[in-house]
């Protein structure tokens, strides 16, 4: 037989030089150049300051995971498992915290809580600061919950309910089904959750920078070594640190989900709400819940408030100044990362999507010969910290050639892909690969594979049933890991903090510099909404301009 | 365990799943019900469970009501139609749940469990996870697992319909026995009238959230009420009623003044190919083994007619000219329900 080189092959392989040159060796770049780069010594004063630090980072994610996982099981039953008036509306509310980032709830925390804050000095009279660890707890918290929510309650809208009935008809309490079916076989979810809180709250350097106070952790001493005290080898030290609980972390919960999935052979279509709730848990469920709410509607709410107050704390009097400020007096400053930033999720969303959905379906259809290892390539970044990914690029891309020139050529001068927007655009997509992949896949196993043989079987050439077939059925899955991607580009700042210039400036970036810089709260308020309606509203746009009617309820439900 | 329903109704908001049933199972008995699709057939028996609320109306087991007693109170093991069986356990675990669950001692745990492996044939398989199982296989740990708790009602909820028809014609075979055996109050819930009549002692047949009819297997298939019954247990032809009577093949048969709104209702069997007769034209010819199905054509009418396969006689082709008798006995009036 003629052995001849198909498409397939020719995708797989630039695929595959991709993810390993974009996803994965950045990666290993920190880890080899933090163990054995070049630069100054290492102390032993160094590595007890990084010890206590990591301490301090891990102590916050242990309480962080617990409580967000907790929440989100809470808010899981309660907004799915109970039925009561304007469910679909709460549903909603929990989304909230998704337009911003964590660092942003500071604004409403430092306006309650803070030394001139209402509820402590005007109300109380107290005089005491935010700042420190339960003020980053308090913020992660916020977004974390949302995070442990959406992963949980995706999980439980499927499951099979009859095997609760099953227990109960053998004679099994209402918390022996709680304890020994309901919780165990959510158990694969509820560990994807913790691990995504965990290691969102090990990346963070922004909120504990913001409102952490004498509290450092070790992502924010990160930050603080490379634009502060520029040194390089230890940051990178201090990265590989950081690396091994979070890759452990990750390790582990692969292995234990891969070793318990529970498949449901059929899709089930029964109400999976309670039939039986007591009424006293059903109040203690609710109020928990509406807590929540409350708390992630006063946190936008008091944005706002900032955002037209001329001084919190001293002067409550309404003004427009802080918007004139930010968008009239000078575009260059606020305005251009504003766009900046919109572009930039733009093109993040589509590649990663793009990327990561074709790469998803050639694995999981068995099309490409070295799937696992693709898989695992692309999935590296998903166990990495933003920071740490962005210091691979940085460590990487330093030579020329991609950074295979440091070994071809080591008399060219660097800086041929760092400082070019190119490398930003890159280490975004990349980073997002691994998020579109997952969402295809979830998406995948509903449909049955047999679709596309019956294309091939009436007669519809491999090109035909890509085009008509198979490429119509991936829409949900690219439009949907599109949205995710562009949010979650509109809002992060840890990947590109280190490799952005002047000229390319997004409106994260200037909106954590403007906090942490001491601006009053106004600014940094009329930005924070701004970033997060334009977020909003572009999602809805792409959602209209997919979908049409009934977008709307397809954004309430983009968990899916 | 005697179960008796009185009035029971459900509704989801406009729509009634259950209307106004009344009926009773006698202790040991097995009773199926039998009907198509969404005509409630499940929702009564999850009420049973006391997995699904009643709208209104009256449970008792053994003369005490059990409306409010909880699901996990009424000894009333359910086997579903998806199995639902726990994905995080074993078969062992599986089987052995409802004695764990009441803190029952290890080792006497340990005995039922294997007895039940044994009766289930399924002697070696209590490590083996339930996703790694056959679909004839978790029938069988999702029955053991049933039966374990020594349940004083049994409730199978279309247990066989994701088997092949070989193996459901064994299962179905095993629970009869079993059930006869352990003598439990048991209700089974099947779309299948095959299944329904093979296993049952008595049939209730259900449509659109009402009882039609309750009798033995015999009673249903010979003496059906209404034209539904009729058609749903077996093949039936009907001949319209015009005054007292209604027309017959030629002849003139009376129809007692009860079966007002009603029909003649004669099944295939009972019309035989004679020499003389109506005269008619076949139509369609399905062999089905041990008999042959023919679709005759007459003036006003078609016709189907069983008629044994091994016979020469009745071996017809299409486009053939056939003469029809009857055994007037065999007709039954039907109401038109």
């Amino acid at each position: 037989m003629k052995k001849y080189v198909s498409p397939t092959n020719i995708f797989e392989s630039i695929l595959f030089l991709f993810t390993l040159y974009f996803c994965s060796l950045p990666v290993l770049s920190v880890i080899i150049y933090g163990i054995g780069g070049q630069g100054r010594d290492i102390t032993g004063a160094d590595c007890l300051r990084i010890l206590s630090l990591l301490k301090n980072s891990i102590l916050l994610a242990f309480g962080v995971t617990i409580a967000a996982v907790l929440l989100g099981v809470i808010a899981t039953f309660a907004l799915h498992r109970i039925e009561f008036k304007n469910r679909g509306l709460l549903r909603t509310f929990m989304l909230l915290p998704l337009v911003n980032p964590a660092f942003v709830g500071s604004i409403s925390f430092i306006m309650l809580f803070g030394k001139r804050g209402l509820i402590t000095h005007t109300l109380l009279g107290l005089s005491i600061s935010p700042f420190g660890w339960h003020g980053i707890f308090f913020l992660q918290l916020i977004g974390s919950t949302t995070l442990a929510y959406l992963v949980i309650s995706g999980a439980v809208r499927n499951s099979d309910v009859s095997i609760e009935d099953a227990a109960r008809s053998l004679g099994a309490s209402e918390k022996a089904v709680l304890l020994k079916i309901t919780l165990p076989v959510m158990m694969p979810e509820i560990s994807a959750a913790a691990l995504l809180v965990f290691l969102g709250s090990m990346a963070d350097f922004t909120t504990p920078l913001v409102i952490g106070g004498n509290y450092r952790t070790l992502a924010a001493d990160l930050y603080i070594l490379i634009t502060g005290r520029y040194d390089m080898k230890l940051a990178c030290l201090s990265g590989v640190v950081l690396l091994i609980p979070c890759f452990s972390a990750f390790i582990a919960q692969r292995y234990f989900s891969n070793k318990k999935r529970y498949l449901t052979d059929q899709t089930v279509n029964t109400s999976i709400e309670y039939v039986h709730v007591k009424p006293w848990v059903k109040r203690v469920l609710l109020t928990a819940v509406s807590m929540m709410l409350f708390l992630f509607i006063i946190n936008i709410l008091f944005v706002f408030a900032g955002a037209f107050t001329v001084s919190w704390g001293s002067n409550y009097t309404f003004t427009l100044a802080h918007f004139k400020t930010a968008f009239s007096l000078d575009a260059q400053k606020y305005v251009k990362p504003l766009i900046n930033s919109i572009i930039l999720s733009v093109v993040a969303g589509i590649g990663s999507s793009l990327i990561g959905v074709l790469t998803a379906y050639g694995i999981q259809r068995g099309r490409f010969r070295f799937g696992r290892l693709l898989d695992t390539l692309a999935m590296m970044p998903a166990a990495v910290p933003g920071i740490l990914f962005g210091i691979g690029y940085l460590v990487t891309f330093k030579y020329p050639l991609f950074g295979i020139g440091r070994f071809i050529f080591p008399e060219l001068p660097p800086l041929i892909l760092l400082g070019t927007s190119m490398i930003v655009y890159l280490v975004c997509i990349a980073r997002n690969v691994n998020l579109s992949m997952k969402n295809c896949y979830a998406l995948l196993e509903h449909i049955d594979p047999d679709i596309e043989n019956a294309a091939v079987n009436l007669g519809a050439s491999k090109i035909q049933t890509f085009g008509w077939v198979v490429l119509p059925l991936l829409k949900d899955a690219f439009i949907n890991s599109y949205i995710k991607v562009f949010s979650a580009t509109m809002t992060s700042l840890g990947v590109i903090i280190f490799l952005l210039m002047p000229k390319n400036k997004v409106i994260v970036q200037v909106l954590f510099q403007s906090m942490t810089g001491g601006l009053s709260l106004g600014v940094p308020a009329v930005l924070a909404l701004a970033l997060s309606l334009v977020t909003l509203l572009l999602m809805l746009l792409f959602n209209v301009l997919a979908y049409g009617k009934g977008a709307w309820g397809r954004l309430r439900r983009f968990d899916k | 365990m005697k179960i008796e329903m009185i009035h029971v109704n459900k509704n989801y908001k406009e729509v009634m799943a259950v209307k106004d049933v009344s009926l009773a199972i006698e202790s040991g008995e097995m009773m199926a019900l039998l009907g198509p699709s969404g005509c409630g057939k499940s929702t009564l028996l999850r009420m049973i469970a006391g997995l699904t609320d009643m709208s209104s109306g009256q449970i008792l087991f053994d003369g005490k009501d059990v409306s409010g007693v909880s699901a996990q109170k009424r000894k009333a093991a359910m086997v579903f139609q998806s199995y639902a069986l726990f994905p995080h356990m074993n078969v062992y675990e599986n089987i052995a749940f409802s004695l764990t669950i009441k803190k029952s001692k290890k080792d006497e745990v340990c005995k039922r469990v294997d007895k039940i492996l044994e009766i289930m044939e399924l002697e070696g398989l209590g490590k083996r996870s339930v996703q790694e199982l056959s679909g004839g296989q978790r029938q069988r740990v999702a029955l053991g697992r049933a039966i374990i708790m020594e349940p004083d009602i049994l409730l199978l909820d279309e247990p066989l319909s994701n088997l092949d028809e070989k193996l459901r014609v064994l299962m179905r075979q095993s629970i009869k026995k079993l059930q006869q055996h352990l003598g439990i109050t048991s209700l089974y819930v099947t779309h299948d009238q095959e299944e329904a009549m093979s296993i049952a002692d008595r049939i209730t047949v259900m449509e659109m959230g009402s009882v039609l009819q309750t009798g033995t297997p015999k009673e249903i298939y010979f003496k059906p009420k209404s034209r539904f019954v009729a058609e749903f247990v077996g093949q039936a032809n009907f001949f319209e009623r015009k005054g007292s009577k209604a027309l017959v093949l030629g002849q003139d048969v009376f129809l007692p003044a009860s079966f007002e709104d009603g029909f003649a209702m004669l099944r295939p069997e009972n019309i035989h190919f004679t020499e003389s007769g109506v005269a008619g034209r076949v139509r369609l010819k399905e062999e089905l083994g041990l008999i042959t199905r023919y679709q005759i054509t007459l003036e006003n009418q078609s016709l189907m007619v069983d008629a044994l396969s091994n016979q020469i006689e009745n071996n017809y082709r299409i486009g053939d000219v056939v003469h029809l008798s009857f055994d007037s006995s065999a007709i039954i009036p039907v109401q038109n329900s």
